[in-house]
């Protein structure tokens, strides 16, 4: 075999020192934090672009290039200190005139961001001088840092606002990150390199995102040592993985958990005694066993989330509750059927066929529903026939999916009667009030005790059954050394990482 | 001269009409289909009232055929809106046609040599001695040939990487450059990949039976009986009448091969204009991805026109027919 190289053009392909590649399924088209619409995007920008807070290893709020916030004492308005070390990836200077730009281009309507949400809660900004920039807030702030970790831009890099999409920033980013977008190549992927005016050391040469569509070639490619990091393993390849001695898996959990939802504007669904009766024909724990392992939820957080009310106990199978709540809102049993006005009940659910191993959970909820009587249509659809059937149609009557959050765990869009999220169609007044009142609160603990009674109102009206929040395990080459991923952003920590 | 002029006159006219009846059914389907490049976006039902007009996603389905169809007619495709935000569609699609070009070309040449080889195996108008394991082997090879163009691809890929992979480990193959995700192009990849479109989806099969079809008729054919009776050598007769039927074979069978384009680029992961068209359909990015099926559209109506000219130039009998 060794003869036949040459003639086969075989070239030795040896992993570059201090290059580590890893795989997205579709690579971002463009590399520009005010236009982020994918996760891949989202971890490309954390690469590149630095907010003026960031997350530290415990995942508290920590200045990337603020060094401090002065609140006022009425809480409307501080004064953000800003690093003076801090150079962009072109050479020139990072100054306050950046953060105000940012800040201006993101509220600009014609903008058109898809992150404008971000500083929705900054009626202005105002550079003091370079290095401080004064902020004033829509309502008092209680800690404005947790929400100032949107991504800077460099005013120079841009010529005046309103700032677009196809200007040629996207393909030519300029940050302050500790990688520097240096090629978009060929086959898609994209190489970042080490940005080497960084203010602290930077373990890893060079950065490469390459695109692998196929998800499940995608563990075979670490196995293979084509890749260094995979973001998510897929439940079926962790054993593989971990049985490989070359391979580290990294466990990490996410701000995601699934639900089925159902349309609270639905007759049949608007009664929360149906919905629950429901919710109890459902074995979630056997829904869950072949999709991987996971923590089960009882309401719109992840067990770890300080606004999880652990006192709220987990909906188990009731069978004969269920068929006593359905019976007095008005539905027989017929046979090995559920009958409303002698119609037999079908129910029209829809999945989102991207997401991952939703058709096994989807057949496993429909053959355990006909089973309780009910029959379930299942439709998976594309992203967009699922925006056009829930976003704008709300034609369902359950739809299973997956909700992902950042690190300050907003559920209003979800729960809010006014919510543009809020696709059950979900209205409780109390609930309102209370994501208010989290909303405005400026003591940490106060926010917490709103959204915690905020669980408990809504894990008792059932918008939605609650499934689970599933482990998210990362795997690296074991030559990939001090490794910490973040849940959401996953390189946050990477200038920490190293190579052997 | 005048008869094959008047010929080509009417090919040019059914060229022209077929063409226009494509790009209109293009622009048909994607004033039909449901979502937009809007859709995509996170934020997409904030931002679609500022954005359909600034993206020109307006009007009513009517509206968006008609749009579509003049502006293929000027062949201004207009510019990307999420593939490549901002770049021109024409330039995009060219420089992906020109690397789909490298697996297209010596696809189609070897469909056509292929089908022709397997059409005289199997007996088609050649002038083999019978043989039991020949037609066996072609059925054979037809029967793989079933495969749809992605699990081939995906087949191809994993088989070769994991058939390569214990050799690499037990360093009795030193880690080759088209192993498990290339960084750069390279023969080995494409001629797996050229492999793969010329023979799955039923491709090699299809070529086979058209191929035994034109050996069959060109056997039958007076001249052709006329060599045989003389005892003169039929192979090189055939092949001087065959440049016909196998410019139409080609022309029919480009659709086939664009179509398989499209996953075998993606199985491979080889940039190139069925990649671009998969990713734009994905994303929503109608003016590449209109773009892509029209000029799909004009170059399968160019072939077949191509193909009809030669039939009428170089073929009594087409002329014949339509005098």
């Amino acid at each position: 075999m060794r003869a036949l190289t040459p003639l086969l053009l075989l070239l030795p392909l040896a992993a570059q020192a201090g290059n580590l590649r890893y795989a997205e399924d579709l690579a971002p088209a463009i590399v520009h934090p005010l236009y982020g619409s994918s996760m891949a995007e989202a971890r490309a920008n954390e690469l590149a672009f630095e907010g003026l807070y960031t997350d530290d290893v415990e995942l508290a709020t920590t200045p990337a290039l603020a060094l401090s916030t002065e609140l006022a004492a009425d809480k409307l308005s501080a004064v953000v200190t800003l690093r003076s070390d801090v150079a962009w990836h072109d050479g020139q200077a990072f100054t306050a005139a950046d953060v105000v730009f940012t800040i201006k281009a993101l509220q600009d309507r014609a903008t058109a961001s898809t992150e404008s949400g971000r500083v929705a809660w900054i009626k202005e900004a105002v550079a003091l001088d370079n290095t401080h920039v004064k902020l004033t807030f829509v309502r008092p702030e209680g800690r404005p840092e947790d929400k100032l970790y949107f991504k800077i831009l460099p005013q120079h890099a841009f010529g005046a606002l309103p700032l677009k999409r196809t200007d040629a920033f996207r393909t030519h980013p300029v940050g302050t990150g500790p990688w520097a977008l240096s090629q978009f190549n060929e086959d898609n992927s994209i190489t970042f390199s080490k940005w080497k005016s960084w203010r602290n050391p930077v373990g890893i040469d060079q950065i490469t995102l390459r695109e692998v569509a196929d998800k499940n070639y995608q563990a075979k490619l670490v196995l293979y040592e084509s890749l260094e990091a995979l973001v998510r393993v897929l439940p079926r390849d962790l054993a593989i993985l971990k049985n490989n001695r070359k391979v580290d898996l990294y466990p990490y959990q996410t701000n995601s958990w699934w639900y089925l939802g159902y349309n609270n504007k639905r007759p049949a669904l608007a009664n929360p005694a149906v919905r629950r009766a429901l919710s109890e024909l459902v074995d979630v724990d056997s829904l869950l066993a072949p999709v991987g392992t996971g923590a089960r939820i009882t309401g719109p957080f992840v067990p770890s989330s300080p606004y999880y009310n652990h006192d709220v106990p987990m909906l188990a199978p009731d069978a004969d509750d269920a068929e006593t709540a359905l019976t007095a809102a008005g539905y027989a049993q017929e046979g090995d059927h559920w009958t409303q006005g002698g119609k037999p009940v079908v129910l029209k659910a829809v999945a989102h066929q991207a997401l991952e191993s939703v058709q096994e959970v989807a057949i496993n909820l429909q053959s355990q529903l006909e089973s309780a009587g009910i029959k379930l249509e299942v439709q998976f659809l594309d992203d967009a026939a699922w925006k056009q059937r829930v976003w704008h149609d709300r034609d369902y009557d359950l739809m299973l999916s997956q909700w992902t959050f950042d690190r300050n765990e907003d559920i209003s869009e979800q729960f809010h009667s006014t919510g543009t999220r809020n696709f059950v169609g979900y209205s409780n007044p109390a609930v309102d009030a209370l994501l208010d009142k989290a909303r405005d609160a400026t003591d940490p603990f106060a926010r917490k005790a709103a959204l915690r009674e905020v669980h408990k109102l809504v894990a008792a009206d059932q918008p939605m059954l609650f499934l689970w929040t599933l482990d998210s395990y990362a795997a690296m080459a074991v030559k990939v050394r001090n490794v910490v991923v973040h849940p959401f952003y996953f390189f946050t920590f990477a200038p920490q990482w190293s190579m052997k | 001269m005048r008869l094959v002029l008047r010929a080509l006159a009417l090919r040019a006219l059914a060229f022209l009409t077929t063409t226009a009846g494509a790009v209109l059914l293009v622009s048909v389907c994607f004033a039909l289909v449901p979502g937009d490049a809007i859709d995509a976006l996170p934020n997409g039902p904030e931002l679609r009232a500022q954005l359909e007009g600034e993206w020109g996603l307006v009007g009513g389905p009517a509206e968006r055929v008609l749009g579509t169809f003049s502006r293929a007619g000027r062949l201004d495709f207009g510019h990307s809106l999420t593939v490549s935000p901002g770049a021109p569609v024409a330039e995009l699609m060219g420089s992906a046609a020109a690397r789909s070009a490298r697996l297209l070309a010596p696809a189609a040449l070897l469909s056509l040599l292929a089908g022709f080889a397997g059409a005289a195996l199997a007996g088609a108008g050649a002038e083999l001695p019978p043989s039991p394991w020949r037609p066996r082997l072609v059925r054979a090879l037809a029967s793989l040939s079933a495969l749809p163009a992605v699990l081939a691809a995906l087949a191809t890929v994993n088989g070769v990487n994991a058939l390569a992979w214990p050799l690499i480990e037990s360093a009795r193959l030193t880690r080759p450059v088209w192993f498990a995700l290339p960084e750069t192009d390279h023969p080995v990849r494409s001629f797996l990949a050229v492999i793969v479109l010329t023979g799955a989806s039923g491709s090699f099969l299809w070529g086979v039976r058209r191929a035994g079809d034109t050996l069959a008729d060109l056997a039958a054919r007076p001249f052709v009986g006329a060599e045989r009776a003389r005892g003169g050598p039929i192979a090189p007769l055939l092949a001087r009448h065959l440049v016909v039927p196998a410019a139409r074979m080609g022309a029919a069978h480009l659709p086939l091969l664009l179509s398989a384009l499209v996953v075998v680029e993606r199985g491979f992961g080889m940039p190139g204009a069925g990649s671009l068209f998969w990713e734009s359909c994905g994303r929503r990015d109608w003016p590449v991805t209109v773009g892509l099926a029209v000029v799909a559209a004009v170059t399968v109506t160019t072939a077949r026109f191509v193909a009809d000219a030669l039939a009428v130039v170089f073929d009594p009998r087409e002329r014949a027919a339509l005098a």
